[in-house]
């Protein structure tokens, strides 16, 4: 397979897979009754979690950012605290993956299915913060190359119109780690941390529609009674009221 | 185009609408006279020195060679030594008119060639027929750009003003990343980038020719210099070049000091 066809069509079969996939699981977990503890998940990870949220959110201001984050780049000492703060994250991270990886190893909770789709998950997000952890030591600057060349491969994605040039063009590693992110991305529903998300979303969005659903029921009682008392059928047949 | 710059004072009310519509009409032109000036500014090309080597390529070429002989018309080399400057202005801006008035050389220039008559560029502005005309002056297409020369003939100031390039001091004209973000060099101000190989020793890996070859494209793709209209600009390809030929710790000989400023 070429490389030029994997960073056009990967991405965006990567987040189809991961849109299914999670559809899948809001349809099998609503009809199973509450299966799995989403919070002893998130307690039990929570080391990868917030690694995994900061990194996610450093990507994000870099891909939204660029232009600021080489004004603060311009002095060496700025750009050497940024790129140690981004490294020291990416091993915080995958600590809390050894962590969760030990735990796993360890216990042999869940069905077969369940425990194939973790370690598949699990193997490649270690690809994708091993790579992207190298990529920061050995690859030196990637919040200044990155700003010309992953950043607008990205916003390509996004705007529908994929400029391939700017991945192709990057060393095996930096490849590797954009690959293997959207690899992880379809894998996610295949765990149980996708029916945990699930969860979460399910009762988050209850929480919310639930007072929605009761101030717009509490504007319709007026209306009920007013149209009750202006209508016509009850001043032929008043039995009816 | 000439434009009414005053309006006579109104004495009655039948002059003060006149006066009114005096005044719209200058405000009018003023306006336009701004637009015209801003679209020139917009319209002009993002190097004001490329403008005539542009003219020449986009209306010359089609009929005339500089230096390779006679095409459809004459070979341009020389042409400031052979006419005057007053003379080939008006050719230019209007050669029909200028055989039409009997001038010796326009017409036998016409009997030569054919009865060939050239385009009256009459939308080119006299400052730009002028700058074209330097352009000829200073052997045209013939002229070798700054980064043809080699880089043992760097000044110290070219050699301050690539290391100022290479480290992001001095913004590059395209816009590019300077050349720091993905190469080190070892000199001080270096970031160590390490996308990119070591750039210390590459002049002498590559002799001067390759390099300047090399430094006519970006590395690899990348924004906004891989989609814009140029690269580096020949002066800062020079430079950056004369920058890694002195860091290779090439000997550049200084210029003698009368030379010197």
């Amino acid at each position: 397979m070429k490389t030029g066809f994997v960073f056009q069509f990967w991405p965006y079969a990567a987040t189809a897979l991961f849109g299914a996939g999670m559809l899948v699981r809001w349809v099998t977990s609503r009809k199973a009754s509450a299966t799995f503890n989403a919070r002893d998940l998130v307690r039990s990870t929570r080391s990868l979690l917030l690694g995994l949220f900061l990194l996610l959110l450093g990507h994000v201001a870099g891909l939204f950012f660029p232009r600021q984050i080489l004004l603060w780049n311009g002095s060496p000492f700025r750009l050497y605290a940024l790129e140690a703060l981004g490294f020291a994250i990416g091993l915080w991270a995958v600590a809390g993956w050894a962590v969760v990886m030990w735990r796993h190893v360890a216990s042999s909770d869940g069905s077969i299915g369940v425990q194939i789709g973790r370690v598949l998950f699990l193997s490649l997000l270690f690809t994708t913060l091993l790579s992207g952890s190298l990529t920061a030591v050995l690859l030196r600057w990637g919040s200044e190359w990155g700003a010309a060349t992953l950043a607008p491969y990205t916003l390509s994605l996004l705007r529908g119109r994929p400029a391939v040039a700017l991945a192709i063009g990057m060393p095996f590693l930096v490849r590797l780690h954009v690959f293997s992110a959207f690899a992880t991305l379809a894998l996610f529903p295949a765990t149980d941390a996708a029916s945990a998300l699930v969860a979460a979303l399910s009762r988050g969005g209850r929480w919310i529609s639930t007072p929605a659903y009761r101030l717009f029921d509490l504007g319709r009682k007026p209306v009920r009674i007013a149209a009750r008392r202006l209508n016509p059928a009850i001043w032929i047949w008043p039995e009816l009221e | 185009m000439h434009f009414k710059t005053t309006c006579l004072p109104a004495k009655n009310e039948s002059r003060l609408l006149a006066r009114s519509s005096c005044e719209t009409r200058i405000a009018t032109h003023r306006l336009l006279a701004v637009l015209t000036l801003a679209a020139g500014v917009l319209a002009a090309p993002a190097n004001a020195a490329d403008e005539p080597k542009a003219i020449f390529r986009k209306r010359c070429t089609g009929c005339h060679t500089f230096g390779k002989g006679i095409k459809v018309g004459p070979d341009l080399k020389g042409v400031t030594e052979r006419r005057t400057r007053e003379w080939l202005l008006r050719f230019i801006r209007g050669s029909s008119g200028v055989i039409q008035s009997g001038d010796p050389i326009a017409t036998k220039l016409f009997r030569d060639f054919k009865q060939e008559r050239m385009p009256d560029w009459s939308d080119l502005s006299p400052e730009q027929v002028v700058s074209i005309l330097d352009y000829f002056a200073a052997d045209g297409p013939l002229q070798k750009e700054p980064d043809e020369r080699d880089a043992t003939t760097a000044t110290q100031d070219e050699i301050e003003s690539g290391r100022r390039l290479f480290h992001g001091a001095t913004r590059l004209n395209f816009g590019g990343l300077p050349c720091h973000t993905c190469h080190s060099i070892h000199d001080r101000d270096s970031k160590e980038g390490s996308l990119g190989p070591d750039l210390t020793g590459a002049y002498l890996k590559y002799r001067d020719r390759a390099l300047t070859d090399f430094l006519k494209r970006p590395c690899f793709a990348r924004e906004p210099d891989s989609f814009a209209a140029g690269y580096l600009t020949p002066q800062e390809s020079f430079d950056l070049k004369a920058y890694m030929a002195k860091t290779a710790g090439l000997p550049i000989p200084q210029p003698p000091p009368s030379e010197v400023k």
